[in-house]
């Protein structure tokens, strides 16, 4: 595991221990802490890659550069320290909290704290102390939405939502059908503009910008996994999987290696050239999933992604989803009609009838409160 | 280039979409060529007004040709949801949906205008006759950027149509915005009979010597300034209130208390009214004009010239096609509300016999459309 390169952090359903075990509950200490440790690293080397490939992203490492440096390899270090050996997970999450305290403010700390025993603890711990120590406490929030309104043929579908969502964050919106979870993903992600209120993508404001960069930001840094696979019929799945690269203009190889590398991982390499005709729902769902994570978006938006899919199937999807996106750094926003499903995520939101129905975080609030017990 | 892989997934009616906006632009470039033609062997000295007014003429024929790119541009998404849900899906906005179809109708443009490059070529190397050399300027010297620069407006025109289609409307993926029954704008609905008002007035008032006389083209003889705009204006309006006066059909069909089948017929005329209306409206009232002006020509000398003649052919007949496309679009559209019928019970017999009923009245609100066209134009060419 430790030897593995960081494309194959992402496992395949079959990997049992890597995929961190139950996600609920005691957690092993090295089920937890290897595929966090070794998603840390697989992080990096993307992170800086995407930032010296596309100038907006750049602007938060900008600021400081070489103590932020130190300090995120002072929590590589800690979050590796586990997988050679099986570690202590609370010496890890200590390490990892040091780390990110004498940089980022007492909240940063706090919330670092706050999601150490939750799920892919020392990983997501370091995520959030990451983009703290880059730079001022907003520049954490990848989407902040205030006061949204927004209605879909005369019925008001959001009265008012005001959420933020965390870089690097596994965010669960509930709800039942018709509360406007599916709306509310598209204003984050600008595929509808809002009607009134303010959403922040990444510092650019998509509530006032025009048509033509609003599309280019949602094609280059958000992807979209639907209800429905979704996949267009004619192409086949790799090249499904291929197109988010192709319409955002990248290289045709880099696209297909991209697109072979993430079927890969969702272990339905085995039907790339097929049409999605030929494959079973879950496999589509699957190759919806690769479609929306291969070009390595910031924010990736899941509508309800265990709709057309049996329980287990269902499970297996979303397990896979949350840990390619914290493997990989990428923001999570899980639209789910299943509340117990939520526990896939870091944090949880309520939607009902076009507004949250209670204040954000109780996941990380009842995990805090949990870590508070045994230490 | 990459939407073109979707091609590989066209059946017959959407490779129709693309062979009828291919032949459309084929037609449009062999005008447009055929005026170069007859301008690289007009002899020195001839006016520039003379190339103009070719030129002119071609202009009829390539904005029917943007009319039907951008039909069938429209067309679709409504024909293939499941290829616009998977683009959508994978992170193209609407505007990038839009030049992707653009590109496609910007594809099929060039194919036909190529091909009548190709003709135009191969006429011109000896092989036209006496009557044909002239018009492809046979013995004259190609420059090279003439031709091209022309075959690249029917294309440019055509995929600048397609973007243009109808307003851009943000979904999310998967999600079909909702077709339900637009109504005309205000605006439009009371300019249309306006026109008409208008037109028919300012033609009385030409028939009674108004204004100074015109020498109107395509041997039709002279006319007063007043009236031949009155013509036009009038006819131009006629064509506007088509789909207002299906949806007054429709509501005529309606009136009083309907049973199913005429109530299924009226609300389904008014419906698609606004749809198919002009498609359905300008092939008739050409018609109708087309009707008076052969009296015309039947009394004098011909039309004298082909012109006129391949542009009535040619944007009545992309009108015929835009319809054909707007019928099929209408029929997918129908598909659900139809089902919803059938499941309350309604048999098969019940469902054809509206569907008769509503073409009849569709058919006697066009007839109407098309005499009092012929009567407009025989009375502006009097």
């Amino acid at each position: 595991m430790t030897a593995a390169p960081p494309e194959s952090d992402v496992p395949g359903d079959s990997d049992a221990p890597a995929d961190g075990g139950p996600p609920e509950g005691a957690a092993t200490p090295a089920g937890d802490g290897t595929p966090a440790g070794s998603g840390r690293r697989g992080r990096r080397p993307k992170g800086t890659k995407r930032g010296a490939s596309r100038p907006g992203r750049g602007d938060a490492p900008g600021d400081g550069a070489g103590a932020p440096a130190e300090d995120a390899d002072a929590a590589v270090g800690g979050a590796d320290a586990p997988a050679d050996g099986a570690g202590a997970p609370a010496e890890d999450a200590d390490a990892a909290a040091e780390a990110e305290a004498p940089a980022g403010p007492a909240e940063a700390g706090a919330r670092g704290e706050a999601g150490a025993p939750s799920e892919g603890a020392p990983g997501e711990a370091g995520v959030a102390g990451a983009s703290a120590e880059a730079g001022p406490p907003a520049e954490a929030d990848l989407v902040r939405a205030s006061g949204v309104l927004k209605s879909l043929d005369g019925t008001a579908a959001l009265r008012g939502v005001s959420l933020t969502v965390r870089q690097g964050e596994v965010l669960a919106v509930t709800g039942p059908r018709g509360s406007g979870k599916t709306t509310l993903l598209g204003c984050l992600g600008g595929l509808l503009p809002v009607d009134d209120g303010e959403v922040w993508f990444a510092g650019r404001p998509l509530h006032s910008l025009p048509r033509t960069e609003r599309e280019r930001l949602r094609r280059e840094h958000v992807g979209w996994v639907g209800s429905e696979p979704q996949l267009v019929p004619e192409l086949t799945v790799r090249e499904n999987a291929a197109l988010p690269l192709l319409l955002a203009g990248a290289g045709r190889r880099a696209a297909y290696t991209a697109a072979a590398e993430w079927l890969e991982r969702l272990d339905v390499a085995g039907c790339a050239r097929l049409r999605p005709a030929e494959l079973t729902q879950e496999q589509r769902q699957r190759v919806a999933v690769a479609r929306a994570l291969a070009p390595l978006p910031r924010l990736v938006l899941a509508d309800d992604p265990t709709a057309p899919l049996h329980r287990d199937a269902g499970e297996q999807v979303l397990r896979v989803l949350g840990t390619a996106a914290r493997s990989h750094g990428l923001t999570l926003v899980l639209a789910l009609n299943d509340p117990g499903q939520a526990r896939h995520a870091d944090r949880s939101v309520a939607l009902l009838d076009g507004a949250l129905s209670e204040p954000a975080a109780p996941l990380a609030e009842a995990a805090a409160a949990a870590a508070a017990a045994p230490a | 280039m990459f939407y073109l892989r979707l091609a590989r997934g066209y059946r017959v009616l959407d490779l129709g979409r693309w062979i009828l906006t291919a032949a459309a632009a084929a037609a449009t470039a062999a005008l447009l060529l055929r005026a170069l033609g007859r301008a690289l062997v007009d002899p020195p000295g001839t006016a520039v007004a003379v190339s103009a007014a070719r030129l002119g003429w071609c202009l009829p024929a390539l904005a029917a040709t943007g009319w039907l790119a951008a039909s069938c541009a429209r067309a679709l998404p409504d024909r293939r949801p499941g290829r616009i849900a998977g683009l959508a899906a994978a992170g193209a906005g609407p505007l990038r949906i839009r030049l992707l179809v653009a590109g496609e109708t910007a594809l099929a443009c060039a194919a036909g205008s190529l091909l009548a490059l190709v003709g135009f070529l191969v006429l011109r190397n000896d092989i036209a006759g006496a009557e044909l050399a002239p018009e492809v300027g046979m013995g004259a010297r190609l420059p090279a950027a003439a031709p091209l620069t022309l075959l690249l407006v029917v294309p440019l025109v055509a995929a600048a149509a397609a973007v243009a289609a109808g307003p851009l409307r943000d979904t999310l993926p998967g999600q079909r915005p909702e077709s339900g029954v637009q109504p005309l704008g205000p605006l439009r609905a009371a300019a249309a009979p306006a026109a008409v008002a208008v037109g028919t007035a300012l033609e009385l008032y030409g028939r009674h010597g108004g204004g100074g006389r015109l020498h109107l083209p395509a041997g039709l003889g002279a006319a007063t300034t007043a009236g031949a705009a009155g013509g036009v204006l009038a006819l131009l309006g006629l064509v506007l209130t088509a789909p207002l006066l299906l949806a007054a059909a429709g509501r005529l069909l309606v009136a009083g208390r309907p049973y199913a089948v005429r109530l299924l017929a009226g609300r389904g005329l008014q419906a698609e009214a606004v749809r198919l209306g002009v498609p359905l409206g300008l092939p008739a009232v050409l018609a109708g004009a087309a009707v008076a002006a052969a009296q015309r020509w039947a009394a004098g000398h011909g039309p004298g010239g082909v012109l006129p003649v391949a542009d009535a052919a040619l944007v009545g007949l992309c009108a015929v096609a835009v319809a054909g496309v707007r019928l099929v679009g209408a029929r997918s559209a129908r598909v659900p509300r139809l089902d919803l019928v059938r499941r309350m019970g309604a048999g098969t017999g019940l469902v054809r016999r509206a569907a008769l009923v509503r073409a009849g009245a569709a058919g006697s609100v066009l007839l109407l459309a098309a005499v009092g066209a012929a009567a407009l134009t025989a009375a502006a060419l009097r």
